[in-house]
């Protein structure tokens, strides 16, 4: 169980996370959602441990400690060496953390990343896929991924969603996925926080949502934005 | 997932799909179902959500679920005739209470269904 | 410690190549323009100015690249996500390039009878003011690793702060170092400047470090060359 509470974050006197709480039980998936600029990546970055919060708290219930070793970050940007082919990339994790080597072949696989080009040789898609391969070849207990479906065609988007939502889901992780592709990624959430403006406009079990507003998630942030 | 309703809970979605595909006979009795994981990638949807409508058909009796084996329908074909009685009845409730709300009356609403059943034959 | 290794092999491995590059570059470079100058003072000024220069233009190009393409930006995220301290991240950082230092200490004097007819025993006496500078300047080096990690980490403030700190430092160093050492030492200290530059700084940095740089060495060649005149 992740348990986060009360958090903000201040860059100088802008004001980008404010008083934001969320559980997360272990083995379920949590959809981060909001618009571009609602503080969606810097909570991300926050629970990945490369920036410290300036109000609140983050931990895990279960004691175990929360540090970077068990958080898989995929982060928005291409943020591979460039010179990278899949194995490099591979080999360069593995000396900082535990891998699955057949997790990772098997998500290469599936995802169709080739196996011989270089990171700056492949295409958007690929690129996304084969860090999303790496980020789910990472033994750990929470994973995070920062709009990995931006940019990426609906087909491929899709793929992606399988791969990191179903087939290669760790059982006893819990993940976060920020995402603004709300109606295609809706029903893999067991949760969802929605932030606007930094805020939490919206928090629960998916399902509850969607029932108590009588309609998608969608249409739930859209009723609970003009409320 | 862009093929469910957005006014029904999922995991009720899900049962539903499961019931109606032994109703039709695309899957037979004593037949092995998707496990979780395999019908959740086929939906795109959350493995714990399909987890959970698969204890309702288990809980239901028409999912008998064998550890390490797999989930299976159930060979209890009352059990089945059951579960296709209420989905019949549930089709119905909803079509006469749509009716309803048109303004048709219950002797209105007869006759639309047997003209409709003719021009369908 | 076995991630500080891990770290500084990494480093050593992307590294490699263009140490290699500016190794061969700086003594060729050294070697050409020192033919400039005709009495031995001449054959350190002429170079040294032209090494001057250097940082210049690469503080320019890599704020270029800082700004234009974010690759910075995405070797930071991959370097903090990496599960250990930004301590060790910057220790690495500066491991490697006193490697550097060590690995230019032997190979400067075995290339330099080539261009110049002077004995062994003055270069090898250079060569103890190049290990100092080496040393030293990993450490400015990796203080602006840090100031770009932490900075990243904690905002605009902490980086600014820290950048003015190492400018600071580095005029300090200058002035009260290489005036010691005389002029002869400052020529031999400023060759491997480019290269440590090179290794050494991240690109934020780049444009601190080069004005740094710039105005230590006119302030120190002038109190040298004011110093011999009298």
């Amino acid at each position: 169980m992740i348990q986060v509470n009360q958090l903000g974050k201040k860059y100088g006197q802008t004001t980008v996370l404010q008083d934001v709480s969320f559980q997360l039980p272990q083995g379920q998936f949590l959809g981060l959602l909001g618009v571009n600029g609602a503080g969606k990546s810097t909570l991300i970055k926050i629970l990945a441990g490369l920036t410290p919060p300036s109000q609140g708290s983050v931990g895990w219930a279960n004691k175990i400690r929360f540090d970077k070793a068990a958080v898989s970050y995929m982060p928005e940007m291409d943020h591979f060496y460039t010179h990278w082919l899949a194995k490099d990339a591979f080999s360069f994790h593995a000396d900082f953390f535990a891998m699955n080597k057949q997790r990772f072949l098997d998500a290469l696989d599936f995802l169709n990343v080739p196996l011989h080009k270089q990171f700056s040789q492949l295409s958007k898609g690929n690129r996304t896929r084969m860090r999303l391969a790496i980020a789910l070849a990472r033994e750990a207990q929470l994973f995070l991924f920062d709009e990995p479906l931006s940019g990426i065609d609906p087909f491929a988007r899709q793929e992606i969603l399988r791969a990191l939502a179903v087939e290669f889901r760790c059982e006893d992780a819990s993940y976060i996925l920020a995402t603004h592709q709300i109606l295609e990624a809706e029903a893999l959430f067991d949760r969802v926080l929605v932030l606007k403006s930094g805020k939490t406009l919206l928090e629960g079990q998916a399902e509850t949502i969607r029932l108590q507003w009588g309609n998608s998630i969608l249409e739930a942030i859209r009723s609970a934005a003009k409320e | 997932m862009t093929d469910f309703d957005t006014n029904k809970p999922i995991y009720q979605q899900i049962a539903e799909d499961i019931l109606k595909k032994a109703v039709r006979g695309e899957i037979l009795p004593g037949d092995r179902i998707p496990s979780a994981r395999e019908y959740a990638s086929q939906k795109l949807v959350n493995p714990n959500t399909v987890v959970r409508a698969f204890q309702d058909l288990e809980r239901e009796g028409l999912v008998v679920v064998k550890r390490g084996l797999g989930n299976y329908l159930t060979t209890d074909t009352t059990r089945l005739e059951d579960a296709r009685f209420q989905l019949a009845q549930k089709t119905l409730i909803q079509c006469a209470k749509d009716l309803r709300e048109l303004g048709y009356t219950t002797k209105q609403i007869q006759q639309l269904l047997s003209q409709q059943l003719e021009v369908m034959k | 410690m076995s991630y500080f290794f891990r770290l500084w092999l990494h480093e050593a491995k992307r590294g490699a190549s263009s140490l290699t590059l500016a190794v061969l570059g700086s003594v060729v470079c050294f070697g050409l323009f020192s033919r400039l100058g005709k009495t031995p003072e001449e054959q350190m000024l002429v170079p040294l100015i032209l090494v001057l220069l250097l940082p210049v233009v690469w503080g320019v190009v890599g704020s270029y690249l800082s700004f234009s393409s974010e690759y910075n930006n995405k070797r930071d995220l991959l370097l903090r996500s990496l599960p250990c301290h930004a301590f060790y991240l910057v220790l690495a950082k500066f491991m490697w390039t006193a490697t550097c230092s060590m690995i230019l200490l032997f190979l400067i004097p075995i290339f330099a009878p080539v261009f110049y007819d002077s004995k062994m025993t003055k270069w090898l006496q250079l060569s103890s003011g190049w290990i100092t500078y080496g040393v030293c300047w990993s450490f400015f080096s990796s203080l602006g690793m840090a100031a770009a990690i932490l900075g990243r980490s904690s905002g605009k403030y902490v980086t600014l702060t820290s950048g003015a700190i190492i400018l600071g430092l580095s005029v300090v160093w200058f002035l009260l170092a290489t005036p010691a050492a005389g002029i002869e030492t400052l020529g031999a200290w400023t060759l491997p400047m480019p290269i440590f530059i090179g290794v050494g700084v991240t690109p934020i940095t780049f444009p601190i470090f080069s004005t740094g740089m710039l105005i230590g060495l006119l302030i120190v060649s002038s109190l040298v060359l004011e110093r011999q005149d009298a």
